[in-house]
Formats: structure tokens, sequence, C-alpha cells
């Protein structure tokens, strides 16, 4: 069934979020295209401003697209009259969550890709050239350093992480998004309230952890750990992408479950 | 005839208004019944209840004695009174969905009514006109193999010809052994095709008798006795 979910949700973000995909890769072609046109004229570098700030502004666009598509098709089929029918599909709300949180994760991987490639698309030639060939020494460089194994997986750890903090992210908002079900009225308003009230309690308590962390830096224990990870910057940067990793799986874990509490025991469809 | 719905003690209140108050209900395969009340009377309530669409306040409710939930989902087939339906997809887009997730979905017999009323799959439900749309929303509701089918509002705000569409429909593809609650006000359209009658007032289950005997001992039809009951 999730499988199912999954298709018929990629087919709706694929609504909103390929026409956007296709003008940024349009803008970055076009961004192109007018460098075959390069002289000192006034009009062309107006030609050229214009499409370079419309190509951003298409970048920047997309990518929220794909962050409110998430988060609105969530809230759209499952809280309004989309969901008579989505909550009364026999599948369970968490095969929902799951479904959702997937099909946005893979929408914000592809128009990250499509971001990738139209401004590579729009650099095409010497600047491109020039950055290949930048990446590959900085890579070498560091290949050199730390070995291909530790490299490899520092890749693959960050990426990892980046899922990890873009599911966080989603399950964050439906968490939210679910509670602000229990209010009486303007609901979806509720939802958005409880998120910056969350993001303002987090605030503190992170401030708060600073804090303590700055006092305790002080104690012989910590000073030690400190010491050791000055020492071994390799296994440091691990520790932290696998620790963050960790860290937003638990919260997402914890969101997820809010999320599934509210659509389970708490729905109230009105 | 074996029980598909029963609530015990169940109550379900809005921000303390009492919407369902602590009713008892048992409802059994194989009959069509008729959900009658005014407006604001709790039929709407109860029948999101049924279809786990609202979480009870307290009491409980069993579809064919299993809590609302993924089984019970499978064998009810439900038409909300409000269009329910994605307008930017069109018509066999549609019936993939209730295809892909609904076990008991007929899809053949589903494309042949719709074809009977000149509805093509490619077109998008946005460019339907209202009358459509509903037929559509019905079409796919009784497209099913259901043993529950639970309608709200079905005939509410359509001219008298489709009204007849609609009971039509509703006769002509359900299972007899299935059972079939309608919500409405409109008694006298649907009141030839019931066979129980649920009177549903501030909460209430004030009557739940068959036709038979509210014709037997009031002499009276279900719309001249509603009338009586719910007199202003």
């Amino acid at each position: 069934m999730v499988k199912k979910l999954i298709r018929h949700d990629i087919r709706a973000f694929a609504r909103t979020m390929l026409p956007a995909e296709i003008i940024v890769v349009a803008l970055g072609l076009f961004c192109r295209f007018i460098q075959f046109f390069e002289s000192r004229t006034t009009a062309y570098e107006i030609a050229q401003f214009s499409a370079v700030g419309a190509f951003v502004i298409a970048i920047l666009a997309a990518l929220f697209m794909a962050f409110f598509t998430g988060v609105s098709r969530f809230y759209k089929n499952l809280f309004t009259n989309e969901g008579y029918l989505s909550m009364t599909l026999p599948v369970t709300p968490a095969q929902h969550i799951l479904s959702k949180t997937v099909v946005s994760l893979l929408y914000t991987a592809l128009t990250c890709l499509v971001i990738l490639l139209s401004v590579s698309l729009a650099s095409m030639g010497e600047l491109l050239f020039e950055s290949v060939k930048a990446g590959n020494y900085l890579i070498g460089k560091l290949v050199s350093l730390v070995g291909g194994t530790n490299f490899a997986f520092w890749i693959v750890e960050g990426i990892l992480l980046l899922c990890v903090y873009t599911v966080n992210t989603y399950l964050l908002w439906y968490a939210c998004l679910s509670i602000g079900q229990r209010a009486k009225k303007n609901r979806a308003l509720a939802g958005v309230g409880v998120y910056f009230a969350y993001y303002f309690i987090r605030q503190i308590f992170g401030t708060f952890l600073v804090i303590m962390f700055t006092v305790f830096a002080q104690t012989e224990l910590f000073r030690s750990i400190g010491y050791y990870l000055d020492r071994h910057p390799v296994f440091t940067i691990h520790t932290f992408l696998i620790g963050f990793t960790v860290i937003y799986v638990l919260f997402s874990l914890l969101y997820f479950a809010i999320a599934n509490r509210m659509l389970s025991k708490k729905l109230n469809l009105e | 005839m074996s029980e598909l719905i029963r609530c015990e003690h169940l109550t379900k209140s809005y921000n303390g208004l009492i919407a369902l108050n602590n009713i008892d209900l048992s409802v059994e395969s194989g009959k069509i019944i008729g959900l009658l009340g005014p407006n604001g009377s709790g039929k709407t309530t109860l029948i999101k209840l049924i279809n786990g669409l609202l979480t009870p306040t307290s009491g409980e409710i069993f579809i064919n004695g299993t809590r609302p939930g993924v089984e019970s989902k499978k064998i009810v087939a439900y038409l909300p009174d409000n269009n329910f339906l994605n307008s930017w997809m069109t018509v066999e887009q549609i019936v993939d969905l209730y295809t892909d997730f609904y076990a008991d979905f007929r899809r053949e017999l589903c494309f042949e009514m719709l074809s009977r009323l000149g509805i093509s799959p490619s077109v998008k439900l946005k460019t339907l006109s209202k009358g459509n749309k509903e037929k559509v929303c019905l079409i796919l509701v009784m497209s099913r193999k259901a043993r529950l089918y639970v309608l709200d509002e079905p005939i509410a705000g359509v001219d008298p010809a489709t009204r007849d569409y609609v009971i039509s429909t509703i006769i002509n593809n359900y299972d007899p052994e299935a059972s079939v609650l309608i919500s409405t006000h409109l008694i006298s359209d649907v009141e030839q095709v019931l066979d129980d009658v649920i009177f549903i007032n501030n909460g209430n289950i004030v009557l739940h008798k068959t036709v038979d005997e509210i014709r037997q001992e009031s002499g009276k039809s279900v719309d001249a006795l509603f009338r009586e009951v719910f007199r202003w």
C-alpha cells in the first residue's frame, strides 16, 4: 500500500514541481545561450543581468516550492476536503506519513540535482572547466591527507546527514500541523504557531546547553575529550557527522510518532 | 444477518457542544437504512465516526466487529456530503486511485456507468458541472462491492431527475447482502426504498424502527411521521 501511496503522491507533487524544475533548466540554458552573443554593449549587459537574475529567482522559488509542496501536500491531503478520501482509504496513518515524507525527500533531492545541473549548464565552458579543475585539486589534496576511504565515508555520511536533516524538517512540520488540528479554529495557522513556539523553546534550550557546555568545558574530563578530538581531526569529523545524524534520526522518530498519534487517535476532520 | 454497526454509549462533543449524546445503536446487514433528522441533529457526526474521520469523546463504535481502521475501511464505501475529489485529476486518474486501493472496486462497472452518462474518462474533474461531479462521486462509491455503503446527503442540492438517477444507481448497484445507510432530510424521495429508519435529534436516537412497523403502528408514512416528530 505504501508503494501505491508513493506513486499517487509523486503524481500529485509533479503537478507543481515539474513545471518549476523545467523553468529552472530552461533559464539555465537561456543564461548559457546569451553568452554566445557576448559583447561589451549595455544591451547585452542588461540582458545578461536580467537572465541571471531570473535564473537565481527561479532557483530560490524552486527550492521554496519543493519545501512548501512537501508541507502543504501533507496538510491539504489529510486535513482538508481531500482528507475525506485519503483518510478513508484502507491504509494506516503511519503509511500516509511515510509516503509523504519519502516523496518530499525525493522531490527536494530532485530539485537540488536539477539546480546543480542547470547551474552547470549556465556556466558551461571556461567557468565550469575551472571549477571542475579546482574541485579536483581540492579533493586530491584531501584524499592524500586523510586517505580515500575516510574521504568516501565523509561523503556518504554527509549525504546521509543531509537526507536525515531534510526528513527531520518535514516530519517536524507534520507533527506541528497535526498538533494544530487540536485548535478550535484556524487550525493551519495554529500548526504554524506550534512550529514557531517549538522553535523558540528549542532555541532557549540550545542556549542553555551552550552555557552548560561552557561551564563543563573547564572540567578535566571535557578538557581531555577536547584534547583527543584536536589530535584526531578525521575521527572528529566522522563523530560530528554520525552524531548529528543519530540525533536527527531520534528527533525524526519522535515527530513521526507525534504525527501518527494525532492522526490515528485524535483525528477530527470537521 | 450480521451486525455491521454497533455503537455503545457513543458520545461526541465539539468544544463542549454535544453532537452525539451517549447513543446505543445496532445496524444489521442486508438493509437500506434512512438516517433522518433535521440540520445539526448529529447525522454527519455519526457518519464521520463510522468512517473513522472523528474520534469519539467517549463510548465505542464497531464496524463489523472492529473499531474504525484499516479493516473497516476495506468494507465501508463512503460518500461525503462535500466535494472530496482532487479537482486537478482526470476521471480516469481517480478511477485508478480507487482501483489501486479498494480490492472490491469494480472498474468495468464504473466505466460502464460513466459512459452511460457520457462522461469521458480523460476529462478533468474541475471541468465537470456540479451535478456531474456529484454523479461521478456516487458512481465511484457504488462501484465498490462493499459490505456497508454510507451515503451522506446523496440527494441534497440536486434536481429531481438527478435524484431519481442517484436513487436508481444506489438500488441497482448495491449488494443485497450489504447495508446502505443514507442520511437525508428529503424523506419522500427515499422512503420507497428504505427498510429501516433511524430518527436522530439533538444527538439522540429518538426512533429506530422498520418502515413497516412505522406504517402499521402510526398509520403514517415515514415523511408524515418525521414532520410530526420534528415539528417546530
